[in-house]
């Protein structure tokens, strides 16, 4: 075994397809067992007993592996061949699928947080997600992970005397976002207040009249991409940070549904899946992004990114390009000559908040 | 100094004192605005255009044209002290992208001259003919149809000053009175970004959003609100 170059999983389903069974948890995190079941692979009616391994079992921990690598692939290895004894027939095109989606899905399983990621294992993973889209769902999809653009943060500005509540913004957000739409769940919250009112205690976000109504405003808010965010603090587990151009994202795969954020977000930023969110196929936006509107899990918290698929393609956000009425300004705050920041230094700006020095990326300010 | 086709000799001053609110930010740039001038024009603006004027504490701008590939665009270049941005502005509700379609182009082939030849703009609100003006904006203000219409040749606007401009470039008649809010357009605040947010401003011409007569945006229903608390529906 001085063979150097590493274990694939073609490795482990070789061996495992000839050891069956015999692939357990305790065989990689312990000593190779000497005990050896003769070869059955429990099933019985497979033709697959009784074909003895030629080589032992330390074979496989003689590789370069490291712990959690091995037991995806055994784990996944040993998925793929219970489902192969399952089906033991003349395979099917649809049993194949099956079977590679399943194993697939046990090697997403045991992939690490998207920050310590080599460029090679980000990849890999999104080509496992796109081609598990495609298997379970039907749909192409394209998932980007570009990385924050140099040199830029962003900033966002919400005109207060423009914004008419029509909520074009939060229907823009729901389709490009790919929100769950059984629960209906939205990003964007637009309070209807009471002129003169400045506590969103007050306001109604759940207005259903004909807007603009006599002596209302209508005031925004989503996640403002805080520069000292509290989520990002209070989250136990690293699933959620900020990236270097501000925009705080959520890694769903490393999530454990806590919610120790939400609680933590002043500004009630963040939406929880209580169940799987359903996306009808046809209305389904294939651009995505690793952080942003990939498909979601149920038990994970996510969130508003300035829509991070778009923006580092130094598109507007969905939000800023449907609004009607030109509310939404949106740009980098490091470009001297960007609206943005033409307006925090022309205009009467304040954030939500102040006290809490969370310092809010987003900004409110009038005409 | 040059006459124009409708025979006015134009300069920079004349217009200084008439149109305090265009100063801020078109300055002295005005004769560079004659859409129907020779398409050679542009190489020769781009060298005659005068240097910014300078006040004291105001912003001061130059106004820049060239013709686009194929159409009207024009780009225009505002110079605020230790500010220069660049805003290409879009002509026309379907002229999206280049070469551009511009309103005056649309307007041949319902040329305004074919019943007006003989008629005067009236003070009159328009009747039968034109019952899709709901000329609330003029009757509120008190303007007339001359105000902003050239009484001989409707399809052109005439500002304050008696100068005319094409239906293309109405933001020069808006911001006659609109001053702050055509300072914010020209900032990119009013109105917003089309292709992004970095690398070229496309903004909108004011009356691609506001229909001139009657500025204010309708009233309508919103797009449904939130479900508080969040239930899962029946399948969708």
């Amino acid at each position: 075994m001085s063979e150097s170059r590493e274990m694939t999983f073609e490795d482990v389903l070789e061996y495992v397809g000839r050891r069956e069974s015999e692939a357990k948890l305790e065989a990689v995190t312990t000593t190779p067992s000497p005990r050896r079941p003769e070869g059955s692979c429990g099933s019985g009616s497979c033709g697959c007993a009784g074909e003895a391994p030629p080589e032992p079992q330390g074979e496989l921990l003689e590789k370069q592996v490291d712990r959690r690598q091995a037991l995806g692939m055994l784990f996944g290895a040993a998925a793929v061949t219970t489902q192969a004894a399952s089906a033991c027939s003349p395979a099917s095109l649809v049993a194949e699928e099956e079977r590679e989606a399943k194993l697939l899905e046990w090697q997403e399983y045991f992939k690490g947080n998207f920050q310590r990621m080599t460029r090679d294992e980000k990849d890999a993973t999104i080509g496992r997600l796109e081609r598990l889209a495609q298997l379970r769902q039907g749909v192409e999809v394209a998932i980007d992970s570009t990385e924050a653009l140099p040199g830029v943060v962003y900033g966002y500005a919400f005109n207060i005397s423009k914004c008419t509540g029509f909520r074009n913004c939060v229907d823009a957000c729901i389709k490009e976002n790919n929100l769950d739409r059984r629960t209906a769940a939205q990003y964007i919250r637009i309070f209807e207040m009471e002129g003169g009112e400045v506590d969103l205690d007050h306001g109604d976000a759940t207005f259903q009249h004909e807007v603009p109504a006599e002596g209302h405003f209508y005031m925004g808010t989503q996640c403002f991409q805080c520069a000292n965010p509290p989520c990002v603090e209070v989250c136990p587990v690293s699933a959620t940070w900020q990236e270097p151009d501000g925009i705080t994202v959520v890694d769903y795969d490393w999530c454990i549904g806590c919610r120790y954020c939400i609680a933590a977000c002043p500004y009630w930023a963040r939406r929880f899946n209580w169940s799987e969110p359903h996306v009808p196929a046809e209305e389904l936006n294939p651009n995505q992004h690793y952080l942003g509107n990939r498909a979601r899990k149920d038990g994970v918290v996510e969130k508003c990114t300035y829509c991070i698929q778009r923006t580092r393609q130094g598109r507007l956000p969905a939000c800023a390009e449907a609004c009607p009425t030109g509310a939404r300004v949106f740009g980098n705050l490091l470009d001297p000559n960007s609206e943005i920041r033409w307006v925090l230094e022309n205009k009467q700006v304040f954030r939500l908040k102040e006290e809490l020095h969370t310092e809010p990326r987003f900004w409110y300010f009038m005409d | 100094m040059r006459p124009c086709s409708n025979g006015f000799v134009r300069t920079g001053s004349a217009l200084a004192v008439v149109l305090p609110g265009l100063l801020l930010l078109w300055g002295c740039g005005q004769e560079l605005y004659e859409v129907e001038e020779a398409p050679d024009l542009a190489e020769e603006a781009l060298d005659e255009a005068p240097p910014p004027l300078e006040l004291a504490g105001v912003p001061t701008a130059t106004v820049q044209r060239f013709t686009g590939p194929g159409g009207e665009a024009f780009e225009v270049t505002l110079r605020t002290p230790g500010r220069t941005s660049h805003l290409h502005a879009r002509i026309g509700p379907e002229s999206y992208p280049l070469p551009l379609r511009t309103g005056q182009v649309a307007l041949s082939s319902y040329p305004c001259a074919s019943c007006h030849a003989g008629l005067t703009v009236s003070s009159q609100a328009p009747r039968e003919a034109h019952d899709d003006i709901r000329p609330t904006h003029p009757s509120e203000s008190g303007h007339l149809c001359t105000t902003c219409h050239v009484a001989d040749s409707v399809e052109r606007l005439v500002l304050l000053s008696g100068d005319e401009v094409a239906l293309d470039h109405a933001y020069r008649l808006c911001a006659q009175c609109h001053s702050s809010e055509t300072r914010s357009w020209a900032a990119g605040v009013h109105g917003k970004r089309l292709e992004g947010w970095h690398g070229r401003r496309v903004v909108l011409n004011c009356a691609d959003c506001h229909d001139p007569h009657t500025p204010t945006l309708e009233q309508r229903i919103p797009y449904p609100g939130p479900r508080i608390p969040r239930r899962a529906g029946p399948e969708p």
